[in-house]
């Protein structure tokens, strides 16, 4: 059971196809690429002229066009049936707790996958060992704000670690938080911190191309393969896609 | 039940009104040694589940296998309780007011089920109660039951008259238990129903000669044989013979050719005899009438804003320069921390400007504002009193979208209702200390909706929405800019934070005073395009097959789906029928063409299926066994060309969002 959610088929089309990030209420993922769709469960569209029109733009390469993966029939019913839908994984793959500002990644396993088995709509990652929490419900850990995305819309996670030891061997193992002060929530306000080593930078060095270290040093990690050969290291801060036009 | 001190087989139910009697009857009967070897059992109201199921069992079970044989029971057994099985004997130790609920008691073992011949019935009377009905003295329980019996009898009477009954005798049947009254006086309120009563003999009488009147006009009518028709022909003859011009057929909105009238609300009449020409291929008339004034048309009166009528206030920010999502950061928490800075002061008196409406056009667009509720300007309204405001705490913050479950919206809109207020506060901090539940739940500091909240939304605490970016119809904004300032509490206060990236936010910026002045003669009439190849793939083939099931009853039951002929006329009826609707409403031959058409290929489809029953039924819908349907549901499979939606509001299916846990493929650091 790993269901998040559910997307119109045509939304998948427009808005959020792949590689977009979707916005869901207590998780962001982004859609995956078409060779992780498990076209096992997805119904042929057998309409030759469509097929034709497409294939017209995309090339030959085009063979079939196929419906959203949807389960089939019986597999409602089927406790044991594995989830069909369309593959999503958690993404930017840096969370922060709510709580108390630890910033780690996905795979550290710092932050637990919480689901409730009825409520797809309900998961959301938590930090079950939070030392500032005194309640029994762990803390929710909520993605992180910053991602660097290129010209060419290649996307990647903030290199937090580089970034915090300033171009220096990040220490192993490096305990990490992202702070927020004042009220004017510039990023000069915003501290990364590595406990480990005790250093911290304010993410306003990460805009500033004078600065060694800053936006300068980020590369998009597509670059020697982006098709146009255009992309250049270009940061963006992301308080989430959505809003920023 | 115990011969020679033996329990015999017979099983007895004891019904009280209150639980307080049964305790007392338990210890009566404990006294005479009936509980003894769960003999006796009890059900009431308020005894947990797991302990009521066993004992409903068990009293089920034949007597030589489970001891009970007595049951106390209070209403809590009235009502779904199976009993019937053993037992045929049931005491009623008072009669309860409601008789339903004495229906009710009964039923439990004079229901199906009951073995025995007779049921019976048992509940006490006075001592010689037939010989005391008219001595009347106060004190004593035949007396008293008498009365209760008189009562009763007399709330009948009154009940027929009148429906009302409760405030006449109650506090007559209360003077009488106290001992102060022995005689039931409705006088009173026989006197008071007297002309009521009049009237409605009035009533009857005046429909008795209606009727024979109507019956007389109509045998005249008969008589004289006066149909429209012969009018019309007596008419048009007189007409020839004066050598004047034949009779003009007109059309008479409401009255003629079609009497029936449909009455429809619209949020703008502008463009609406169009819109009412391709739906309902009718006339219109637009009530109420405008009047000479708009400011008093007698249905509707303007009102000047004022203290009593505060109405809502309007504001624009368009931030030129700055990225959108720092102008709604910045907007949401000067709002919120503004509002705080009322509510230290003035307490619940701010309590309208405390819940802030968050208003998005898309939940792409709400979402992300969703994070920022939950990081940034949480986190910057922690400081907000740095900037001269007041430092706020988010504590609770709610979406009203679709991505809601159905269950939640109604917790959400109840919730919705509970305000900010100090007393409260410290009662809920007091109840939490005291380990207790809250008795009044935390009210929301931000509320994020989209236009689901523009529809039905009757809170009237609300007075701050803060718009993000202007919405696509004028009809939308003031729809969902009126579910504030509701109230004369608390007057309303609607920012629309306009993106100056985007052109059309831009001129509406610019017009913003002109365009909020007069903004309801902005509202856009939809358009409709009835007939639309798409709306007839949905809609065509139930409309068809209804007419044809329904003209008459040749085609109506079920399995008459495949009794229809080639040369059946209700095909050429139906098919003239829909292609005449379609051209009165469009006149579009292109159209009347495409209906023909597919009007067409689902015939052919429809024969083809009936001359293709060589080993099956066709039905509309199949009933198993060797049936198949016509008509297929929509979403279980391909969709075909007798494929019908429930609703032609159903538009698309959903695909699920499966969460990949694999890191395969994922660029990390």
């Amino acid at each position: 059971m790993n269901e998040l959610g559910e997307l119109r088929p045509s939304q998948l089309i427009f808005t959020f196809g792949v590689g977009s990030l979707v916005d869901l209420p207590n998780i962001s993922v982004m859609v995956m690429g078409l060779n992780d769709w498990d076209t096992r469960y997805c119904k042929e569209i057998e309409e030759d002229r469509l097929v034709a029109a497409v294939q017209k733009r995309l090339g030959a390469q085009m063979k079939r066009l196929y419906l959203p993966p949807t389960k089939l029939d019986g597999m409602e019913l089927d406790p044991a049936a594995p989830a069909i839908g369309v593959p999503v994984v958690t993404f930017p793959r840096w969370l922060r707790c709510s709580l108390c500002d630890t910033l780690s990644s996905v795979e550290s396993g710092v932050f637990r996958l919480h689901q409730d088995l009825f409520r797809p709509d309900k998961t959301q990652y938590v930090h079950q060992g939070c030392l500032k929490s005194k309640s029994v419900k762990p803390p929710s850990a909520i993605s992180v704000r910053f991602l660097l995305a290129c010209r060419e819309g290649h996307l990647t996670d903030f290199p937090w670690l580089d970034f915090v030891h300033n171009g220096n061997v990040p220490c192993r193992p490096a305990t990490l938080s992202l702070r927020e002060f004042g009220a004017s929530g510039d990023a000069s306000d915003i501290i990364v911190k590595c406990h480990t080593c005790a250093t911290e930078r304010r993410m306003s060095d990460a805009f500033d191309t004078s600065v060694p270290g800053g936006k300068k040093k980020m590369f998009c990690p597509k670059t020697s393969s982006c098709r146009s050969g255009k992309c250049s290291p270009i940061q963006i801060p992301q308080p989430k896609i959505g809003i920023s036009s | 039940m115990r011969p020679g001190g033996k329990w015999n087989e017979e099983r007895v139910i004891l019904f009280t009104e209150y639980r307080a009697t049964q305790k007392w009857l338990f210890d009566l009967l404990a006294r005479e040694g009936f509980v003894a070897d769960g003999r006796l059992e009890m059900i009431y109201g308020g005894m947990p589940n797991d302990q009521r199921e066993p004992i409903k069992a068990a009293f089920q079970t034949h007597p030589g296998d489970s001891a009970v044989r007595i049951l106390l029971a209070t209403d809590a057994a009235s009502e779904g309780v199976n009993l019937q099985n053993h037992c045929s004997r049931l005491i009623h130790y008072e009669i309860p007011w409601n008789p339903n609920r004495m229906e009710q008691r009964n039923g439990r073992v004079d229901r199906h089920g009951q073995k025995a011949d007779e049921v019976h019935i048992h509940h006490f009377v006075g001592q010689g109660f037939d010989a005391v009905r008219t001595s009347g003295k106060v004190g004593d329980l035949e007396a008293d039951l008498e009365f209760l019996m008189r009562a009763v009898l007399k709330v009948e009477t009154i009940r027929e008259d009148l429906g009302k009954v409760g405030p006449v005798i109650a506090s007559q049947v209360e003077e009488a238990m106290l001992g102060r009254r022995s005689h039931l006086d409705t006088t009173r309120a026989e006197q008071e129903a007297e002309p009521v009563r009049r009237m409605l003999k009035f009533e009857r009488k005046l429909r008795d000669q209606l009727e024979k009147l109507a019956s007389q006009l109509h045998e005249t009518r008969h008589e004289l044989d006066l149909t429209p028709e012969h009018i019309e022909n007596v008419v048009r003859v007189g007409l020839e013979l004066a050598e004047q011009p034949a009779l003009i057929p007109v059309e008479v909105n409401g009255i003629w050719p079609d009497p029936t009238g449909v009455v429809a609300s619209t949020a703008t009449i502008r463009r609406a005899a169009n819109q009412v020409q391709k739906l309902f291929v009718r006339k219109l008339d637009v009530f109420p009438p405008q009047g000479t004034s708009i400011r008093d048309s007698f249905f509707a009166i303007q009102r000047p804003a004022g203290p009593e009528y505060p109405g809502r206030r309007y504001l624009g920010i368009c931030a030129f320069g700055r990225r959108y999502p720092v102008a709604i950061i910045r907007s949401y928490v000067a709002h919120m921390a503004a509002a705080q800075v009322l509510y230290d002061k003035y307490d619940r008196l701010a309590d309208p400007w405390m819940t802030l409406t968050g208003y998005f056009n898309s939940i792409r667009e709400l979402a992300g504002t969703r994070r920022l509720v939950e990081d940034d300007i949480r986190a910057r309204l922690r400081d907000a009193d740095q900037r001269g405001l007041a430092k706020r705490r988010v504590r609770s913050l709610e979406e009203l979208t679709s991505r809601k479950s159905g269950t939640d919206i109604p917790k959400i809109l109840e919730r919705m209702e509970s305000t900010f207020d100090k007393s409260l506060e410290a009662q809920r901090a007091a109840e939490r200390k005291a380990g207790q539940k809250p008795s009044s739940s935390v009210p929301y500091d931000v509320i994020l909706a989209t236009n689901m909240i523009s529809v039905g939304v009757d809170i009237d605490r609300l007075g701050l929405m803060l718009v993000a970016g202007q919405p696509k119809n004028t009809s939308e904004y003031i729809q969902a800019t009126s579910r504030v300032g509701r109230s004369a509490d608390g007057p309303g206060l609607v920012c629309t934070v306009f993106n100056w990236a985007r052109p059309r936010d831009l001129s509406h910026y610019e017009r913003f005073e002109h365009y909020h002045e007069t903004f309801y003669k902005h509202v856009e009439a939809l358009s409709v395009t009835p007939f639309s190849a798409r709306a007839l793939d949905r809609g065509l083939s139930g409309v068809m097959v209804a007419l044809m099931r329904l003209w008459d009853n040749h085609l109506n039951g079920n399995q008459k789906a495949g009794v229809v002929g080639d040369t059946d006329p209700l095909w050429a009826m139906v098919s003239d029928l829909l292609r005449q609707r379609a051209v009165n409403a469009g006149h579009d031959s292109a159209v009347e063409a495409r209906i023909l058409s597919m009007i067409a290929d689902r015939r052919e489809e429809w024969l083809r299926r009936v001359h293709n029953q060589k080993d099956h039924v066709l039905c509309y819908k199949p009933e198993g066994g060797a049936t198949v349907g016509l008509l297929e549901n929509a979403g279980d499979r391909d969709w075909k060309l007798f494929t019908c939606l429930n609703s032609l509001r159903d538009v698309e299916g959903t695909v699920d969002l499966v969460l990949d846990q694999r890191v395969v493929g994922l660029h990390i650091n």
